[in-house]
């Protein structure tokens, strides 16, 4: 139970905090064995590309925990309460939709170019574990808005707290 | 993604404003007419555009089962992704160097091996012989068919340090090649520091002397303007590289013979138009660069020694290539040039 | 048909508040099945769009960002701005636009630099004596140089979908940044001294100068780093990111001593959600715009807008008139993959250089930021200050006009665009 809320926590964050810092370091090594080193590496580049790949994808799980994702929600404000935790539902609704629909046809291309084989130039990565990134991801994001919507129908039911507010009125009130 | 071939020159953002093929007819509705969609990587300046509308003319004066439109500069993916969007079924036509092909078949890497055709006839007698059949035969495990050889040319090298005729002028010289670990361990074993890089950042890399320069095919160079920051030219010719007009197998499959027929043969002609006019703009192309950049020719005693220099790279890459391929491909070269 | 599909479902999902970047995948994936395409093309192209190295500058620019934000930077940067003319009629306006500048020079984001810059200012200036509305309102319209100034997200996203060179439109951005926090410099002068908003009254000497500009010079040495790394041959635009990362780190850490190890894991996070949020919208929009090319849209629209006038004032006008409408409605950089593979082409063939375009485009789209009902550094500005959007959309006017004169003068004199980079060569 405990591992299972750190995980709640932390899976998203860990994961790219240890992307984003192989990225940086690989990248500055590359430059450092080229200019002082007069020794171009081969394999860092692609490595920080996948690595950024898997970074973008993981990132939008934790942009739905966070709820920062970028929307237009200026309509949002003509509702009362009620009517935002409403359209937030069918907006998640709608974003839950893509999702699967991403982890379902996304891991099935995966699939297919596993089975064909293609490997990366530089590191010989199988290339359908590069765009496995995005069903996984996008299947990290669906348990995260269904998270979101719990709370929301729990809330449109007078249960529980959760906050219908635009980005625009939390940044108000910061 | 990398090791594909040259996207389109850094300067072309829109040569051609409507000049995508096959708009006005597909505004207008296409009716039944199955839609096939070629994507070249290169630009619009290309002789291997030409040839794909070239294609597209041959295949809709033969039949109106087919609207052809013809993409190019990676308009719809660049080569690697194309070939992909092949293997799913999403796309039904590529004409790709056979560079990124290397990484969906490891045996597509013996057209990498450097200094091994230096002559277009060789080329020609290679691929269009059981060499080429066999290559083809390879595809069909890769959801993928091989309809015609085309041609992307001969690689040749610039720089702004130095005129380079010999093994010693490469030494310490900052390449930029393609990502592709045949071409760096060549240019490493020569003596040279090559460096993979974004083609879109290729030309101010070699303004500012990030890299000292860089080899592509004569077409590519002029077309990119690299004569405004590079000084010297070579005909070091040393990677032959051929073109495939592959198409979908999945698509393939659904279609008649006698559709298949029409499609193939059109690849097959538009092909030989394309090594004719592919020939022309390189000997043009160079002439244009030489009016700017000095020209160094490669003696048969140097190429001789580059051959052997780079002796290792062959073997040390035979065994992932497929050690029988690569016998095979060396063996059929000796043969067309009776060595 | 299949165009009105594509931007009628988007426009249904975006007012749904469904996030930009899914709103767009969802119209593309509702176009694909509408037209019968097969859908493995939208989920590979998800994962194919960003599969770039160029595109790399982004996550490290925001990175970069993140860290220059923790380490009391724009406060060293203001105080320069301060010493330079803060006694003058208007200082405390005027410091605030060139901090901007200087912040535009290290963050490649307009809402970040207003962020960054109006926590500080808003309140200083308000204290200060200013009208609280004009001091957001300033602030809001020179965090847009954000952009404009390298490093520049936008600027990244347009080389990478216009096969144009990132390095060169850095350097293509500098005069016309400049000119534009002039133009909003000389109004925020007039209207200053209008309302009578003094100086501080306080004495500046070149001593008092020099020793800010010392007080500062770890954070004024990030853009030396670089545009002197891209140009003087050291490194690639992504690669010079990711340097300004580690530089930031270390003057963060060891000489300003304002970030911690502890602080690294969030920083870092917070950047790589910052990234997410923004390249979504790449992979979708990517998608987008080449169903839109499959389908032709491009030619229709290039040929339709060539067949109005035969005069490239008359087409580039119509653009620009384009660019201002879409930007107060849709997100920068959304509008610049999904609508360059359109523009671009008819820009080049009425002779305008892509650089130059590029140039264009993005001063254009960064007046987007401070135009409602989109208009993200509103947001920003009225989230920092408290003031409504309404009033906020009212004090901007007078900014917004000083910018489209800019963005004319940018259109009509490609030198001010592209004397940097013909220099350079
Ligand atoms: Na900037
Ligand atoms: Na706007």
């Amino acid at each position: 139970m405990k591992a299972l809320h750190w995980l709640d926590e932390n899976a998203e964050k860990v994961l790219l905090v240890l992307l984003s810092s192989v990225m940086v370091i690989v990248i500055f090594v590359q430059v450092f064995m080229r200019y002082v080193m007069q020794n171009s590496l081969s394999w860092s580049e692609e490595l920080a590309r996948y690595c950024f790949i898997w970074a973008v994808y993981i990132g939008i799980s934790y942009g739905v925990k966070k709820q920062r994702h970028i929307k237009v929600d200026v309509l949002l404000l003509l509702f009362k309460d009620k009517g935002k935790i409403v359209f937030n539902i069918i907006s998640n609704l709608l974003f839950l939709a893509f999702a699967i629909f991403v982890v379902i046809y996304g891991y099935r291309i995966s699939e297919q170019l596993l089975a064909f084989g293609q490997k990366s130039p530089a590191n010989q990565i199988p290339m359908g574990l590069v765009y496995l990134a995005a069903p996984f991801g996008m299947a990290l994001t669906s348990i995260r808005i269904i998270q979101n919507l719990i709370a929301q129908c729990k809330a449109l039911m007078g249960k529980g707290s959760f906050d219908p507010k635009t980005e625009f009125e939390k940044l108000k009130e910061e | 993604g990398g090791g594909g071939n040259e996207p389109a020159p850094a300067d072309n953002g829109g040569d051609a404003p409507a000049e995508t093929e096959g708009g006005e007819e597909a505004a207008a509705g296409s009716g039944d007419k199955r839609v096939i969609r070629v994507s070249n990587g290169i630009n619009d300046q290309h002789p291997a555009y030409e040839a794909s509308l070239r294609f597209k003319e041959l295949v809709e004066e033969q039949t109106d089962d087919f609207e052809v439109q013809v993409y190019h500069s990676g308009q719809i993916a660049d080569d690697r992704s194309a070939i992909e969007m092949l293997q799913l079924g999403t796309l039904e036509i590529v004409v790709t160097s056979s560079s990124p092909l290397a990484n969906f078949l490891p045996e597509y890497g013996v057209f990498d091996l450097p200094f091994t055709i230096s002559d277009p006839a060789v080329a020609d007698e290679l691929l269009d012989g059981p060499f080429g059949e066999k290559m083809f035969g390879l595809l069909e495990s890769q959801g993928l068919v091989g309809l015609a050889w085309w041609e992307n040319g001969f690689r040749n090298l610039t720089n702004s340090v130095r005129p380079v005729a010999s093994v010693e002028d490469l030494n310490g010289l900052k390449i930029r090649t393609m990502e592709n670990e045949i071409h760096l361990d060549a240019w490493r074993e020569m003596g040279a520091n090559p460096t993979p890089m974004a083609f879109t950042e290729l030309f101010t890399a070699m303004q500012q002397g990030t890299v000292d320069g860089q080899e592509n095919p004569y077409p590519t160079i002029d077309l990119s303007q690299y004569a405004e920051v590079q000084e010297h030219i070579s005909d070091t010719n040393h990677v032959y590289t051929p073109f495939l007009f592959l198409f979908s197998k999945s698509i393939w499959d659904e279609l008649s013979a006698d559709q298949q027929t029409i499609i193939h043969e059109a690849a097959i002609e538009a092909g030989l138009f394309n090594r004719e006019r592919n020939r022309e703009v390189a000997d043009e192309s160079l002439e244009r660069l030489k009016e700017s950049m000095t020209f160094t020719e490669i003696t048969d005693e140097e190429r001789a020694r580059f051959q052997e220099v780079v002796q290792p790279v062959i073997e040390k890459h035979k065994d992932s290539i497929g050690a029988e391929i690569v016998d095979e491909y060396l063996n059929t070269i000796s043969e067309i040039t009776g060595g | 048909m299949t165009s009105a599909v594509l931007f009628g479902t988007f426009a249904i999902f975006l007012f749904l508040s469904v996030p930009i970047g899914i709103s767009i995948g969802l119209a593309t994936l509702v176009t694909i099945i509408y037209s019968g395409f097969p859908v493995d093309f939208l989920t590979k192209e998800l994962v194919t769009s960003i599969d770039s190295f160029p595109l790399m500058a982004v996550p490290f620019f925001i990175l970069a960002g993140e860290i220059m934000g923790k380490g009391g930077i724009s406060d060293r940067l203001f105080r320069v701005a301060n010493a330079l003319v803060g006694n003058k009629t208007g200082g405390f306006a005027i410091a605030t636009i060139i901090t901007c500048m200087f912040f535009a020079a290290i963050s490649g984001s307009g809402p970040a630099t207003v962020a960054a810059v109006g926590g500080i200012m808003i309140p200083a200036m308000v204290r200060q004596g200013y009208d609280k509305r004009f001091a957001t309102a300033t602030v809001a319209a020179a965090g847009s140089l954000g952009v404009i100034i390298p490093p520049s997200i936008p600027m990244v996203i347009y080389g990478v979908v216009g096969s144009t060179s990132i390095g060169d439109l850095f350097i293509a951005g500098v005069i016309p940044g400049l000119l534009v926090g002039l133009a909003l410099m000389v109004y925020a002068y007039f209207h200053s001294r209008k309302k009578g908003y003094t100086g501080t009254g306080e004495k500046t000497s070149i001593k008092l100068i020099g020793k800010a500009f010392w007080e500062a010079k770890w954070a004024l040495l990030i853009p030396v780093i670089i545009l002197g790394g891209i140009y003087g041959g050291i490194f690639t635009p992504t690669e010079a990111a990711v340097v300004a990362v580690v530089y930031g780190l270390l003057a963060g850490m060891l000489l300003y001593r304002e970030i911690r190890f502890s602080d690294l894991p969030k920083v870092i996070a917070d950047a790589a959600l910052t990234t997410a949020t923004i390249l979504i919208i790449v992979g979708t929009a990517t998608a987008f715009g080449k169903l839109l090319t499959m389908e032709q849209i491009p030619n229709e629209i290039a040929a339709w807008m060539l067949s109005i006038s035969e005069s490239p004032i008359v087409i580039i006008l119509l653009i620009t008139i384009l660019l201002l409408i879409v930007g107060c409605f849709m997100d920068t950089l959304a509008a610049i993959i999904i609508l360059t593979p359109i523009l671009l082409p008819i820009a080049v063939n009425i002779g305008y250089d892509p650089i130059h375009f590029g140039i264009i485009m993005v001063v254009n789209l960064a007046i987007g930021f401070i135009t409602p009902p989109l208009g993200v550094n509103l947001f920003v500005g009225s989230g920092i200050s408290g003031l409504s959007i309404e009033t906020l959309s009212k004090s901007i006017v007078p900014f917004f006009l000083a910018m489209l004169i800019t963005l004319f003068i940018v259109i009509f004199i490609p030198p001010i665009s592209l004397f940097l980079v013909e220099m350079m060569k």
